[in-house]
């Protein structure tokens, strides 16, 4: 493995503590520590943590579908898993609202569980990129058209914004639980998903040869499936729909294993968060008199790379 | 004989009759049949692919269950497709799952790959990367190798090599190698023994030689040997 991962680790930290300190609290701190406190507590650390998990997550899950399709356009936008955690959420949230997040998380994780499902229906487990793609498209527009149905059939105007605002993808205003919610699960999801590296690195060699070596390729695929599900279902019932990071994160974190696609998983999960952290940087810093949501931030700053990503990729075919 | 493969009963639901086998140590067995009657199948089935069931035995030992590394020491399977979907180096694609520094120099140096170890499989020939297979296939020193058409793709001098490293592997190290082949002058040149497949079982068990002269050539290819060539059997 190249050295380049140990230099995400404290680039991953520097990320996270520049998103706690700024734009500086210091005069704050002198004049109020109480509210200096309340801020740095219970505004800036959840909203780091998120960023930082949420991040991973989907740098992690991007990686580990990307292997077990063999296909480095997988991602859990692409693939439709985003887009069916946010109509799960949605849904789940006009029964619940959106302050209850156990619920939330269930009905994300389902709606993501029914998407990746329907995926591997669809396209089946080892998919060429256009079958993956078409089949990604055909998932996310169907459950963005059942989400917009939803909001159509809001109970409340109040109801419909608190649903149009999640589905932009926020990290602001969540509270410490509310981020705990997302964390624990992502961390877990993470971490189970570093288990499987060995058995997705051998899928390089076939499925064939994976079983032959002794991984069952079947359970492998159901695990990702459901780790997956369950990480980023998790984070999107607390922050929404954010998109693109678990397509890039896994390209770059390629570029540190010498192309192993399942050693790939944790410097993607840095690289995922490292790219959170700085798009809400961004966020926080943009000169727009207004806070930008984030979901809108990542996609159009992945949007370019992935029209480049495609274009590369048919250079690299066509030649 | 000592035999190091001993399967019993294995078939996959379909494409492989029950089938029972053993091959011994230091054997070469060539597996030949038309297309579609079940080499890859056996094969799929001795290695534990897809939906194998039976009992199979390496060297006494049943595969099943067992952790990569010990499973890998026992045997290798090499499958028929060379489609890499990831570009490696070959050098981290013959390391690929083995434990560190378990890749064989001298495989590599008989398959003459020590100067193509840092090029990315995906920028190499056809041949070439079947070399690489090969030797990611060779490099645990397995006991049992299953090599699913091992020499196609490769030229006429690389066939010939690689005939005669597995003929050496077999009979100076005592491994067991059971090949899938289409070219039935391979199986007459190198093998120790040649067993043919129809409609998913075993039609003919035998010595090479006594096999492709026996009628069973014409009944189950539709070809028979005329002065050195295989013709169309009228």
């Amino acid at each position: 493995m190249s050295r380049g991962i140990f230099i995400l680790f404290p680039l991953a930290a520097a990320a996270f503590f520049v998103s706690l300190l700024l734009p500086s609290l210091g005069a704050l701190m002198e004049r109020d520590t109480a509210l200096f406190t309340a801020i740095f507590v219970e505004l800036r650390l959840p909203r780091a943590l998120l960023a930082l998990a949420y991040g991973a997550m989907l740098g992690a899950s991007g990686a580990a579908i990307q292997a077990l399709f063999a296909n480095p356009l997988a991602s859990p936008d692409l693939t439709g898993t985003t887009s069916g955690a946010a109509l799960g959420a949605v849904v789940t949230a006009y029964l619940f609202g959106f302050t209850a997040p156990l619920a939330l998380s269930a009905g994300s994780v389902i709606g993501a569980l029914g998407a990746l499902s329907l995926l591997l229906a669809l396209a089946g487990p080892r998919a060429e990129t256009a079958t993956l793609l078409l089949s990604g498209l055909a998932i996310s527009a169907l459950a963005g058209a059942l989400t917009t149905l939803a909001l159509a059939l809001a109970p409340s105007p109040f109801a419909f914004y608190d649903a149009y605002d999640w589905l932009m993808g926020s990290l602001i205003d969540r509270s410490l639980s509310q981020a705990a919610f997302a964390c624990a699960p992502a961390l877990t999801c993470i971490l189970l998903l570093m288990r499987l590296a060995p058995a997705l690195d051998s899928l390089t060699l076939g499925e064939e040869v994976a079983e032959a070596i002794g991984y069952d390729v079947g359970r492998t695929r159901l695990w990702v499936v459901c780790l997956t599900a369950l990480g980023v279902g998790a984070c999107v019932a607390i922050c929404g729909a954010i998109g693109f990071v678990g397509l890039i994160a896994p390209i770059f974190s390629r570029r540190l294993t010498r192309g192993h696609p399942g050693r790939a998983i944790l410097p993607a999960a840095l690289i995922g968060g490292i790219l959170l952290l700085t798009a809400d940087l961004v966020v926080r810093t943009a000169p727009l008199g207004r806070t930008l949501p984030i979901g809108v931030v990542t996609a159009l700053l992945g949007a370019p790379f992935f029209l480049w990503l495609v274009g590369h990729m048919r250079w690299k075919l066509g030649r | 004989m000592n035999a190091l493969l001993a399967a019993k009963s294995v078939a996959i639901s379909g494409r492989l009759a029950e089938t029972c086998l053993s091959i011994g140590r230091g054997q070469l067995v060539c597996l030949v049949g038309p297309n579609g009657s079940g080499k890859t199948s056996l094969l799929h089935g001795l290695a534990g692919v897809g939906t194998a069931s039976g009992e199979v035995r390496v060297d006494g030992i049943d595969p099943k269950g067992l952790a990569p590394n010990r499973r890998q020491r026992l045997f290798t399977y090499l499958p028929a497709s060379r489609d890499l979907k990831w570009p490696l180096s070959a050098a981290d694609l013959i390391a690929l799952g083995l434990p560190r520094g378990a890749c064989s120099e001298e495989t590599v140096a008989r398959l003459e790959l020590g100067g193509m170890l840092e090029r990315r499989v995906d920028q190499m020939s056809t041949g070439e990367r079947s070399r690489v297979l090969i030797a990611r296939a060779l490099a645990p020193d397995p006991k049992l190798l299953l090599l699913d058409e091992p020499t196609a793709n490769l030229d006429p001098l690389w066939q010939l090599k690689l005939m005669a490293y597995l003929r050496e592997l077999a009979h100076d190290r005592g491994k067991a190698i059971l090949l899938a082949v289409h070219d039935l002058d391979v199986a007459l040149h190198s093998a120790d023994r040649l067993i043919m497949m129809q409609d998913g079982r075993v039609a003919a068990d035998g010595e090479p030689q006594a096999l492709l002269k026996s009628p069973h050539m014409k009944a189950i290819f539709g070809i028979e040997r005329h002065s050195g060539a295989w013709r169309p059997a009228c």
